[in-house]
């Protein structure tokens, strides 16, 4: 229980400081709010008028209290851009950045975790799982995108060039089945070879010799022994995983034109829109702690000797 | 002093250890010093000026004036690859000079001065670790705005806990090795200790998570510019072409975003596996 207190309470003052960090960052940054509010032609008046009007003339930790406590309740503001509500603009665009990455995190876990065990298993794909692994680890993300859309959208027309959809469900899938796999590739690569190395080094401890040689069928062996045991680094790895795909999202949402948050990210950072910045990156911040104390929790879960306070 | 030196076996130098006769190490080296001889010597190397352009003769594919083919603006691609090596090995150079410098004064320094400083370190990289470079790049841009300089800052910072954590392990374990001890009883000061002694003897390790951590940075700073907010065009990076590139893929004259698709490949790939190598060769040995 104390470890989930900790762990709860850490994850706060990480948000509390890195919504801090990003409000301190963005709201010095060159280009006014006001004066971009205001237009081109506005009058020194004018800005001042509007920098009173929104707030931006009081002092700095008003405004920061002030954006804060909107935050919590979902309202980031104004775009300055499109002058309607931050919330307004990013809820249409949430669903599709969360399902490519739920496809991409599904994607993940089904070829590297499983091509990890099945190296494990099988000793003779154990050299073309690692050699394989090596090479797509260094395939980068928006490097994949376009090899993925030359080969499956270009020369055999098995999936759409872009991403972008707004029919049904099963027609969305469609879309983003390729920008999930360019998005998964190098992660599943990533997640193959640490789950490879762990479930080896489990299969060749002294526990696993015990349970062969009191006569479990390989299977179990396998399933109670070493997968047991050797899950527990690819779930630490897995957290870090999902929150390198947060960020990778940004790049293959832009390469297949899906109107993502990311790639409305790009478009807000390109067109100098503080607010809208501040909003998605206090999100996918939330989002990185989130994940990161849930695979803190699971590894909690998964290893008595943490739950138990014996190492650590 | 001098004592010391004499009776101390000859330690062998820094290049005999990372390499030791390990031909693979030899081969990526090769291939490593190869294009960045390329980076350097692309005005010489290149049939045509980076930015010089036939817009009647654009998009074509490879041929024997043109070994490439030509981009959407009738530039000849290869030129183009050949300069674009120079940002696109520059900046990930720098992050990994800057990152690795702070990294291994904050690991040598937080393990041996320990206690609440060692621990404040270890609390600053783990929150710092939280954060992929990417957004810490984009954001930084936000705040600086696009260009090569906010991404390498943001992408210093993002790659000074990578390495860290890695060194300071190291360091933790050669801290406690007997050499240290006696070289206190002879004498000698703690800042003689480390850059004589202890840093040199971790050095391998610490260029192997360099090197492979150079590639990640490469990956980064070229999505900053695929995604428009880094190098800025005209200028040539292979991230930069990726994207200039796209629309020709799309319109079947994938010559442009492929070629520098595989230069990325390439110099990644390499890099990972020198790394890796470099780390096996000297695992038991730091």
């Amino acid at each position: 229980m104390r470890q989930l207190a900790r762990t709860v309470v850490g994850a706060l003052i990480t948000i509390l400081t890195s919504s801090f960090i990003v409000f301190a960052a963005l709201s010095a940054s060159p280009g006014n709010a006001a004066t971009i509010l205001a237009g081109n032609r506005a009058t020194a008046k004018t800005i001042k008028e509007i920098a009173h009007r929104y707030g931006l003339d009081r002092p700095f930790l008003t405004r920061y209290m002030h954006w804060l406590s909107g935050a919590v309740h979902g309202n980031f503001g104004i775009s300055l851009q499109y002058r309607v509500s931050v919330a307004s603009l990013l809820k249409p665009r949430i669903g599709s950045t969360f399902m490519l990455i739920t496809m991409a995190g599904i994607i993940i876990l089904v070829l590297g975790v499983g091509s990890a065990i099945v190296a494990t298993r099988f000793s003779r794909l154990n050299m073309p799982v690692t050699i394989s692994s090596g090479l797509f680890i260094a395939v980068p993300t928006f490097v994949a995108a376009l090899i993925l859309v030359e080969l499956f959208a270009l020369q055999v027309n098995w999936f759409p060039v872009l991403g972008a959809s707004s029919g049904s469900i099963s027609d969305r899938l469609w879309h983003l089945t390729l920008p999930a796999f360019a998005l998964a590739l190098s992660w599943a690569a990533f997640v193959a070879q640490v789950s490879r190395a762990s479930l080896r080094g489990e299969a060749n401890r002294e526990h696993v010799q015990t349970a062969r040689g009191r006569g479990l069928t390989e299977s179990q062996v396998f399933r109670r022994h070493v997968l047991r045991n050797g899950a527990i680094p690819i779930v630490t790895v897995f957290g870090l995983t999902v929150a390198g795909l947060v960020a990778g999202s940004v790049v293959v949402e832009q390469a297949f034109g899906i109107d993502g948050i990311g790639s409305f990210l790009v478009q807000s950072v390109a067109a100098k829109d503080t607010n809208c910045v501040m909003a998605i990156a206090l999100i996918l911040v939330v989002c990185f702690v989130v994940v990161t104390a849930l695979a803190d929790m699971i590894y909690w879960l998964l290893d008595p000797r943490v739950r138990s306070g014996l190492s650590r | 002093m001098s004592l010391v030196e004499e009776l101390v076996l000859e330690r062998p130098t820094f290049v005999q250890r990372v390499r030791r006769g390990d031909p693979l190490i030899y081969v990526l080296s090769g291939i490593l010093i190869l294009i960045v001889l390329c980076a350097l010597f692309a005005p010489f190397l290149a049939p045509y000026p980076p930015n010089q352009g036939n817009i009647l003769a654009a998009n074509l594919g490879p041929s024997s004036a043109h070994w490439l083919g030509t981009d959407q603006l009738g530039r000849d691609i290869l030129s183009r690859l050949l300069f674009g090596a120079r940002l696109s090995l520059l900046g990930p150079s720098l992050i990994i000079v800057f990152a690795t410098t702070f990294a291994l004064a904050l690991a040598v320094s937080s393990v041996w001065i320990g206690g609440w400083f060692d621990q404040a370190v270890a609390r600053l990289l783990d929150t710092l670790f939280a954060f992929p470079g990417l957004l810490l790049a984009i954001l930084a841009v936000a705040m600086i705005g696009p260009g090569l300089l906010a991404p390498v800052i943001a992408l210093t910072l993002a790659y000074t806990p990578y390495i860290a954590r890695v060194v300071r392990t190291v360091v933790l374990r050669e801290r406690h090795l007997a050499y240290v001890e006696s070289c206190q009883v002879v004498g000698l000061s703690g800042w003689q200790i480390c850059f004589r002694h202890l840093i040199p003897n971790v050095s391998p390790i610490v260029l192997a998570q360099a090197t492979i951590a150079f590639g990640s940075a490469l990956v980064d700073l070229a999505a900053i510019s695929y995604l428009g907010l880094g190098v800025q065009p005209p200028q040539a990076e292979w991230g930069l072409m990726v994207s200039d590139g796209q629309s020709a893929l799309l319109n079947g004259s994938p010559w442009e975003s492929l070629s520098a698709c595989v230069m990325i490949i390439v110099v990644v790939l390499t890099v990972n596996v020198l790394g890796e190598r470099i780390a096996l060769r000297n695992e038991g040995a730091a």
